[in-house]
């Protein structure tokens, strides 16, 4: 995916919003919300909270476009946003996570009610792990955000290195380590479970 | 270099790096090198890194075919509707004018802990000499006499001045003070000889404090004044 330059429809239009014409926002909207929405669906998985946080992104968007420098590519700023959001919520969300699991260990006493086996549920997973794709896309889940963020950039979005930097906020060579790392860490999920 | 490969020789490393980067960025890249390309045809692990990269490379590009909700857009709009219109940064550059109101209150500031502080210093100094007159005076009191048993004037001053010496609580700063309303000014003394019996006092100070100093200091030359 090729990131665009900021076109001039773009700059008047991002013009005329800070000039009072909250209107000249909605091409803007209706230009990058599949982009935002992708970005967050692949990192997440989860349609929902994609949803959610794409909302979430073109708000907080909105709210800071004072801060937004007119010279530099609109779609990285937006990016970048988005990566924000959606890496504070998973961080949020894997400590919630954690503290269940904590919670859990506590109160297991052993008569933890476990899931009665479902047998077309045992042959809907079998034929999920079919596919090495879902395989690879669920090892993905299982990164932590920074490298899951510079995969799904990389590999799904196909944002050259330089945009990933700029997104990410973080130093050119380190997209490629994010990169390489990534690989291997899907490679490590995908060896754990003797699906590679 | 990743960490999993960490325990791999290094040919291994550096050729496996290779092959990611020709993998990930062919038209960056010049191709793999030709040492790493010939470790490459006779390494298994390396030619199996390769194909696994190939092959993780191409499912991580595969995405997911479901796109945004249709009425995506228009609920962010509808959100965006009902937010106020963005405001600009609160943040202020600091201009000219409050820069000087800035150093106006800084200066007034430094005045003021100047002021505290200098005043602090006067009652701390005021306290410490109404503390050893106090001293002296009970002193005086106690023995019925001015604390010494010189014959001639100078006699006496002399054992006074070492009386007043021994006081615990004097220091350098409050000798010359409390001397001259203690002593100079009831023995009506003249100022020149004022200052060589406190030079000649510091002198004996001095011999006690540094003991092995003590043959170079000068002979107690209090008899002579």
């Amino acid at each position: 995916m090729a990131d665009k330059e900021l076109t001039p429809d773009e700059k008047t239009l991002i013009s005329q919003v800070l000039a009072g014409d909250k209107k000249a926002f909605r091409p803007l909207v209706n230009g990058y919300t599949e982009d935002v929405y992708q970005y967050i669906l692949q990192v997440t998985g989860n349609a929902d909270l994609a949803s959610e946080l794409t909302h979430e992104t073109f708000i907080r968007a909105f709210r800071y476009l004072y801060s937004y420098n007119r010279e530099k590519p609109f779609k990285p700023w937006l990016m970048r946003i988005a990566a924000n959001v959606t890496r504070s919520r998973l961080k949020k969300e894997s400590r919630k996570e954690d503290k269940i699991i904590s919670i859990r260990e506590l109160t297991d006493t052993g008569d933890w009610d476990e899931p009665a086996y479902d047998p077309l549920e045992a042959v809907s997973d079998a034929l999920d792990d079919i596919s090495f794709d879902d395989m690879v896309t669920r090892a993905l889940r299982k990164l932590s955000p920074k490298y899951r963020q510079a995969l799904v950039l990389r590999y799904k979005m196909k944002y050259s290195y330089e945009e990933i930097a700029e997104i990410m906020d973080i130093p050119l060579n380190t997209v490629g380590t994010r990169l390489s790392r990534g690989v291997d860490r899907v490679r490590q999920v995908l060896a754990e479970e003797d699906s590679l | 270099m990743n960490q999993f490969n960490d325990n791999l020789p290094a040919i291994c490393q550096e050729t496996q790096a290779e092959i990611f980067m020709e993998l990930d960025q062919p038209s960056v890249t010049a191709g793999i090198q030709e040492t790493m390309l010939a470790h490459l045809k006779s390494c298994e692990a390396c030619e199996q890194y390769r194909t696994d990269t190939v092959r993780l490379l191409a499912a991580l590009e595969k995405t997911d075919p479901a796109s945004a909700p249709a009425a995506l857009a228009n609920s962010i709009w509808q959100a965006i509707e009902a937010e106020p219109l963005p405001l600009p940064p609160t943040n202020k550059v600091l201009t000219f004018p409050s820069l000087v109101e800035l150093l106006k209150y800084q200066v007034l500031m430094f005045i003021f802990l100047g002021l505290l502080t200098g005043l602090s210093f006067l009652g701390l100094i005021h306290r410490e000499q109404t503390m050893i007159r106090d001293t002296y005076n009970e002193r005086v009191e106690a023995t019925g006499t001015l604390g010494h048993g010189g014959t001639t004037q100078e006699e006496a001053l002399i054992a006074l001045i070492s009386d007043v010496a021994t006081l615990p609580e004097l220091t350098n700063r409050n000798l010359k003070p409390l001397l001259h309303d203690n002593v100079m000014q009831p023995f009506e003394l003249d100022l020149v000889n004022f200052d060589i019996l406190i030079a000649q006092q510091q002198f004996r100070w001095l011999s006690l404090a540094f003991p092995a100093q003590k043959t170079d200091l000068p002979a107690d030359h209090s008899e002579s004044l």
